[in-house]
């Protein structure tokens, strides 16, 4: 005979027949004896009514649209997406963009300082430049300053200028973008080649390439006068010719600068005699 | 007499014999690639799969995007589905995983019924006839939204598939991948916690 402490157990099976046929027989009878548990299986039966009776919201047939047609649209790509896209989408999340970011930063930051240790002016010597280091450049007596009325032209470092080093824009007419630039963005230049004195080297692309750490945490000071970046030309140098290239990206504080030698320029026996 | 309903019967399981060899045309069709065929399925289960994954969330937001993440996984594994088993249940299947994923998701938040009551979007019964009844069964409804948030995942899905689906306790067990026994302990634990929930609301005086 079933008591009431094994009834209790069975009743919220029991109301839905969720019991084999021995169990749900034992509970009939132990219930015809037990007023206490009819009592809880009525509750129960209640209960469970109550739970049936939540009402569902009318879903719209737009819903079910949409969902459709983005379905039906999206298995109508998979074809097109190459494999190695499969393979790379579930390793991709922020995490490992972050990590990424930051080998890249150390990777840069690594070559910036091998750079500076092959360049023997201090300040060059990588990316502990500071705004004050950059203020003795400008007041440098080794840059001296030009004529008020000249457009702004870039500056070299003073180590490539003791060396009698010719600008490549100062030669080349086609550089002239540059010379067009306004003093606000040549300030900025200003700021950026001042920090790491450019040789003729593969460690002075390195330089170039890499945005300086020191300028990614704060702003530039403010523009000087365009013209304290102007230096004199020097054409009494038998140092290569300099192919100069600029480059300003998104943020105005990082500008791309490609300092490369350039071949001698073709010229024909014509324009030779001329 | 007899004969009528004999023939009724018997008309009755033809259509129903019909019926699922269409399914089965419809699935073979889908599972070979072909994009109607698959709209098909997708037109003949949208309400349910809708309704499971409304009930497992509680609101319809979180439902329309199960259902919508529920009919990519079904393209991506139909080819694998095998036409022994029940189609149905292998979709329940789909339908409970998804909602899972789409609750851990937002933090594990399962249905948010309450939300939904205060947007208006749950329609009061049509058996309402006055004010105060609806009123009423609005309490009530209150009552079950709140009880089931308390329930585990697991209690859930069960009492889910096996009290609002009405599909049998076997079945929900293939389904959620667990014994007969795990899930009746489900039940009855999910029940029972429904019944407490409600008790201690009544006893509380708000009624």
């Amino acid at each position: 005979m079933m008591n009431c402490k094994k009834a209790e157990q069975l009743i919220p099976l029991f109301i839905e027949a969720d019991l084999d046929a021995a169990e749900m027989q034992q509970v009939s009878h132990h219930l015809e004896t037990c007023a206490a548990c009819r009592a809880t299986v009525a509750e129960f039966e209640a209960s469970q009514s109550l739970l049936r009776s939540v009402a569902m919201p009318a879903f719209d047939e737009a819903m079910f649209v949409e969902v459709r047609s983005a379905v039906m649209k999206r298995i109508a790509q998979p074809a097109t997406r190459p494999a190695f896209a499969a393979w790379w989408q579930p390793i991709w999340n922020w995490k490992f963009a972050f990590a990424a970011a930051v080998i890249l930063l150390v990777v840069g930051v690594a070559i910036r300082q091998r750079g500076g240790k092959s360049i023997d002016n201090p300040v060059a010597s990588g990316a502990n430049v500071s705004k004050s280091d950059l203020a003795v450049v400008r007041k440098s007596p080794d840059i001296k300053t030009p004529p008020a009325a000249q457009p702004f032209q870039p500056r070299m470092g003073r180590k490539h200028q003791a060396q009698g080093g010719v600008r490549g824009s100062e030669r080349h007419p086609e550089n002239s973008a540059i010379k067009q630039l306004s003093p606000e963005r040549a300030t900025i230049v200003d700021g950026q080649i001042a920090s790491a004195v450019i040789a003729p080297s593969v460690t002075s692309e390195a330089v170039s390439i890499f945005p300086r750490v020191d300028t990614l945490g704060f702003t530039l000071p403010p523009p000087p006068p365009a013209e304290n970046a102007i230096l004199p030309p020097d054409k009494n140098t038998n140092e290569p010719e300099m192919l100069r290239m600029e480059f300003q990206t998104a943020d105005p504080n990082i500008r791309i600068l490609w300092l490369t030698p350039k071949e001698p320029a073709r010229t024909t026996p014509a324009e030779d005699s001329k | 007499m007899s004969s009528n309903v004999a023939d009724i019967a018997l008309v009755m399981e033809q259509i129903s014999q019909s019926s699922r060899y269409d399914t089965n045309t419809i699935i073979e069709r889908a599972q070979r690639g072909d994009a109607v065929a698959f709209e098909q399925l997708l037109l003949a289960h949208q309400q349910r799969v809708m309704a499971t994954a409304w009930r497992m969330l509680g609101n319809v937001e979180d439902a329309r995007d199960a259902a919508q993440e529920v009919f990519l996984r079904l393209y991506k594994h139909l080819p694998k589905y095998d036409a022994q088993q029940e189609f149905a249940g292998w979709l329940y299947r789909i339908v409970i995983n998804v909602c899972h994923d789409v609750a851990r998701k937002r933090g594990n938040r399962y249905l948010s019924f309450e939300a939904e009551q205060e947007a208006g979007k749950l329609p009061i019964l049509a058996s309402c006839d006055d004010s105060e009844r609806a009123a009423i069964q609005a309490e009530e409804q209150a009552i079950v939204m709140r009880a089931l948030s308390t329930l585990s995942e697991k209690e859930r899905a069960a009492i889910v598939l096996r009290d609002l689906e009405g599909i049998s306790t076997e079945e929900v067990a293939r389904i959620l991948g667990s014994s007969a026994t795990t899930v009746r302990s489900q039940i009855s634990a999910a029940r029972t916690k429904i019944k407490q929930y409600r008790d201690r609301f009544l006893k509380g005086g708000h009624r």
